[in-house]
């Protein structure tokens, strides 16, 4: 042996290679399976018989029967997982049900957790390095991290709040803690991570979240469209009163009023709106119209068949797999005993039952924030803005971002005024107020809401909630319903409208009060005996004229939910289940007389007759084997994009007006807006109708053949794909044909990843009876059989029978697939 | 092959087994680098090595197959080695794969460290002859 191993050379001559190459062998192997290479995770851990990959499945569901130990625990709870994996919880006092809770959600849940938390916190960065910069920056100059923290600082300790946002922490950490190596989440081994200890600020964040997902921007929006055609048109293109009115409050109508009024024309462009879009970061996502919304309704006692409330609710959020709900029950003898989906981090029920009691949420789609043009010091590095002629100090935060190994890569200075946090717009900063960075008794409400007895009692509970504002229904065993659009909204000066940048330097500007609750929308055993809600406008303007928002979803939805529920038979569970998928659409039954009318307005255009004989045989259903949905829907993008011309120039283009705002626009034939500008005729309202009609129907030969293709089928076109929280093509759902389209009650729009994320089916009678079902299953390991288990059955509209035992020894055996018991162990 | 060799097989998979169980992949290399400095005298030790421990993982793998997990595992692993295609590498080359870390890791530690081992011995024993 020659070289740098010749002091210790092998007397053989074979061994002159095998050294070498050993060698290197092992310090590749050694870095491959202990470090990863490159995108490879580190595949000792993930390859290990004993502990990797290979031995998940055996731990991927309960054993039948286990014991675990969680300091903190004041009692036994007895955790018995019933066939569809969903935990009864059965503890002594509301904590320990808590802490049981966290223990359970982290056993299933444990990545969805984390993730969650650092895409709250703005810490995406620390699992996806320099990738994940800017969703982190945004975060954290939203202030959501900022606003978590305080909220949970606010809770006074001992309170009701706080000792289940501590205890739902301990729980989840007795997970963490007695985690086995081969219990280690697959995300976690693919990442190369471990799981951090859960701080009990994580659901602070994760409600802080909840209300940016469901934030409606309408400022931003607006300016846009002002930049581009003037505030006038801007106005009546996003109206703050809804051309179609469908109120939540019911407002005596029998059916939609129609209040539709000639559109101001374009006009020019708003050049200080236009500078302030052109100073803005980010860009507004293409949004296709009325697409998505949540659902909900409630049928009185006179018009069901057995005589008990009917509740129905089918929120719709963005689909992933692990879904973002998780099924449990939480009873405690004499104090709480209630069902329904929690969002993994919440100690609580978000959406569900309990024995006197059912409840659901849409969103409201409120204007709940304002932006204000700050008068600064230093354009370049603020650090004092001026209200009425003083200087106030700006409040600096430093914000540190970290990468995979707890390196900071980057760094950023967060401004806040009083109002909120400040965003540099080209030569000026902006601050913003939002309703969600001043949260804080949401937490309190969750439990209030599962122990509430009554329809009254839950709308007194709920007084307190502020943020996201809900539309929140409400039924009980008692034969009432209810519904109230509940949150806090702010009060403005001048015309009290908050779609529009005001200027900061005077305090006359800020928010002057909140809404009294007794003014918030909402009704309570109405003489029609039932309620609804599906986003759309909550009160008609002729009631109540005050601002709550503008832009609404049109009310297509809550038009068919209506039109349902007014012509129903007396109404069962099975029938409300079957509304949740119900293929009708109120936007195509206003639509498609319409543009046959067009059609026979230009005889002499054969395309256009053609398309319009196609649809005028269309029964306006969008099920799976329909075979004309399709066309309408090319029919319906064609005008929008003709129609919206003006809204689509320079590089900063409007989002689409709701599609409400198309039909207003029918009854001008003539209106200036139907004029496509890039051409030299003046087009009206029937040649933009007749001209959309002609060019889908050739797109579409072209692409699926002639009409009687399968191609046009449908459910070729609208299929769900559901992803992985990571985007794992592996773990996620594909090519799930559903029923229904935009604008129908269930709209899944493909691509979009959004969709019914919970159906719920609750009668109120002497034993509340429930039924449910969100896409996926409990488990967040895609080796359990819990994993995507409820797939099918979310896609064939049908829901589970979800039970509700009293004590663990209700639930038949047959039913149990496992038991846990939790005991107390020292800290 | 003796009936020695094939018992001093069997102790050496059931040994990786059972130490992989206990400590996981790591104890592999640290295992066959023991084994490979105690069994000096042994003709082609490194490549028995490689073997046993890649029987050692099989026996773990087949155990799991009694469980019905190690197809669905390999599935998973197919799905997510797909990289974003529709299609991974076949679920039998995880095994594969498998198996041969293991085989790899026991051979190259033996290697390595039995080859440092003897070659410390002979210094040794050279110096003494020197003396």
């Amino acid at each position: 042996m020659t070289g740098s191993f010749g002091p210790i050379a092998p007397d053989l001559p074979r061994d002159r290679w095998r050294f070498p190459v050993a060698l290197v062998f092992l310090v590749v192997l050694l870095l491959v399976c202990g470090r990863g290479v490159g995108p490879l995770p580190p595949l000792g851990p993930l390859l290990d018989p004993a502990f990797g990959v290979w031995a998940m499945p055996a731990r991927a569901d309960p054993p039948t029967s286990a014991d675990a130990r969680i300091p903190g625990l004041t009692g036994t709870v007895t955790v018995v997982y019933d066939d569809r994996g969903v935990p009864h919880i059965f503890a002594a006092n509301e904590p320990d049900a808590y802490r049981a809770l966290g223990y359970v959600v982290a056993r299933d849940r444990l990545f969805q957790l984390e993730l969650q938390t650092l895409a709250a916190s703005g810490r995406l960065t620390e699992v996806a390095g320099d990738r994940a910069l800017e969703l982190d920056r945004q975060m954290r100059r939203l202030g959501l991290p900022h606003a978590a923290r305080r909220t949970y600082a606010s809770l006074p300790r001992g309170s009701e709040a706080r000792a289940a946002v501590d205890a739902f922490a301990d729980g989840v950490n007795a997970w963490i803690g007695e985690l086995p190596p081969g219990g280690l989440p697959i995300e976690y081994r693919l990442l190369g991570r471990r799981p951090e200890p859960w701080a009990p600020v994580n659901t602070m964040h994760l409600l802080a979240r909840m209300g940016w997902v469901l934030a409606h921007e309408d400022d931003l929006a607006r300016a846009r469209a002002r930049a581009l055609v003037g505030g006038a048109a801007a106005d009546a293109l996003y109206p703050a009163r809804a051309p179609i009115q469908e109120p939540i409050q019911p407002n005596g109508r029998r059916a939609p009023r129609y209040d539709f009024a000639p559109l101001p024309p374009p006009g020019p462009a708003d050049s200080a709106a236009a500078a302030l879009v052109a100073a803005l970061p980010g860009t507004i996502g293409e949004r296709v119209p009325d697409a998505l919304g949540s659902n909900n309704w409630a049928v009185a006692p006179s018009r069901t068949a057995g005589g008990a409330a009917l509740l129905a609710g089918d929120p719709h959020l963005e689909l992933t797999l692990p879904s973002i709900w998780y099924e449990t029950q939480l009873t405690v003898p004499g104090k709480l005993d209630a069902y329904g989906v929690t969002i993994p981090g919440a100690p609580g029920i978000v959406i569900g039952f309990n024995r006197d009691v059912a409840w659901s949420f849409t969103n409201t789609q409120a204007d709940v924030l304002d932006y204000y043009e700050e008068t600064v010091d230093d354009a370049r590095a603020p650090t004092r803005y001026r209200v009425d002629g003083e200087w106030r100090p700006v409040t600096l935060e430093i914000e540190r971002y970290r990468g995979r190994r707890g390196e900071v890569i980057a760094t950023d200075t967060i401004r806040w005024s009083h109002r909120g946090p400040m965003t540099r717009a080209g030569g000026g900063w902006l601050s913003m107020r939002w309703t969600v960075l001043e949260t804080g008794g949401e937490a309190a409400v969750l439990g209030g809401m599962a122990r509430s007895r009554s329809v009254e009692d839950f709308r007194r509970i709920t007084e307190r909630w502020s943020a996201p504002a809900q539309n929140m229904i409400v039924a009980d065993r008692g034969g009432h319903i209810g519904i109230r659009t509940t949150g806090r909204f702010p009060v403005r000066p001048g015309n009290g409208r908050g779609d529009v940048v005001r200027d900061g330097s005077t305090a006359a500007n800020d928010w002057q009060s909140d809404w009294p609750v007794s003014r918030y929308p909402g009704a309570v055993d109405p003489a029609q005996g039932f309620l609804g809600s599906a986003n759309q406008q909550p009160v008609d303007p002729n009631v109540d004229p005050g601002y709550l928002g503008a832009d609404w979803y049109s009310p297509w939805r809550a038009m068919r939910i209506n039109t349902l529920l007014r012509s129903a038979a007396p109404m069962t569970p099975e029938l409300m289940a079957r509304m949740q998928t119900d293929p009708g659409s109120a936007r195509a039954d206003f639509f498609v007389p319409v543009l046959v009318a067009a059609a026979r307005m230009r005889p002499a255009d054969a395309g256009c007759a053609a398309g319009a004989r196609l649809l005028a045989g269309w029964q306006r259903r969008y099920t799976r084997d329909d075979d004309r949905a399709v066309y309408f829907e090319a029919v319906m993008r064609r005008v929008r994009e003709r129609l919206w011309d003006e809204l689509r120039s320079g590089s900063r283009p409007a989002p689409w007006p709701q599609d409400q705002i198309i039909a207003e626009l029918t009854g001008d034939s003539a209106s200036v807006w139907w004029d496509e500008r890039a051409t030299a005729r003046v087009e009206h309202r029937d040649d933009i109708f007749c001209a959309a009609l002609g060019d889908a129907r050739t797109a579409l030969e072209k692409e699926r053949g002639q009409p009687d293709d399968a191609r046009w089928r449908w459910d070729a076109v609208n299929r769900a794909t559901i992803p992985h929280l990571l985007r794992l093509p592996a773990f996620a759902a594909r090519d799930i044909a559903v029923q229904g389209g935009p604008a129908t009650l269930n709209p899944v729009a493909p691509g979009s990843g959004y969709g019914p994320s919970w159906r719920m089916v609750v009668e109120l009678g002497p034993e509340v009876r429930a039924w449910g079902i969100y896409p996926g299953g409990q488990s967040g390991n895609p080796l359990s059989v819990h994993y995507k288990d409820r797939l099918e059955r979310w896609s064939a509209g049908t829901l589970d029978t979800l039970r509700f035992p009293r004590r663990p020894q209700d639930l038949p055996g047959t039913l149990v697939s496992a038991t846990l018991t939790l005991t107390p162990a020292a800290r | 092959m003796s009936a020695r060799d094939v018992v001093l097989f069997v102790i050496r998979a059931l040994g990786f087994a059972l130490l992989t169980a206990m400590g996981g992949w790591a104890v592999v290399p640290l295992t066959a680098a023991l084994w490979s400095t105690l069994a000096t005298a042994e003709r082609r030790r490194d490549f028995h090595l490689a073997l046993a421990a890649a029987a050692g993982w099989g026996l773990l793998l087949a155990w799991g197959t009694t469980h019905g997990g190690t197809a669905r595992a390999a599935a998973l692993l197919s799905g997510i080695f797909a990289m974003g295609g529709t299609r991974g590498p076949a679920p039998w080359m995880f095994v594969l794969l498998t198996l041969a870390i293991a085989a790899l890791l026991a051979w190259s530690a033996a290697v390595v460290v039995g080859t440092l081992t003897r070659g410390i011995a002979g210094r040794v024993a050279r110096s003494r002859e020197t003396r």
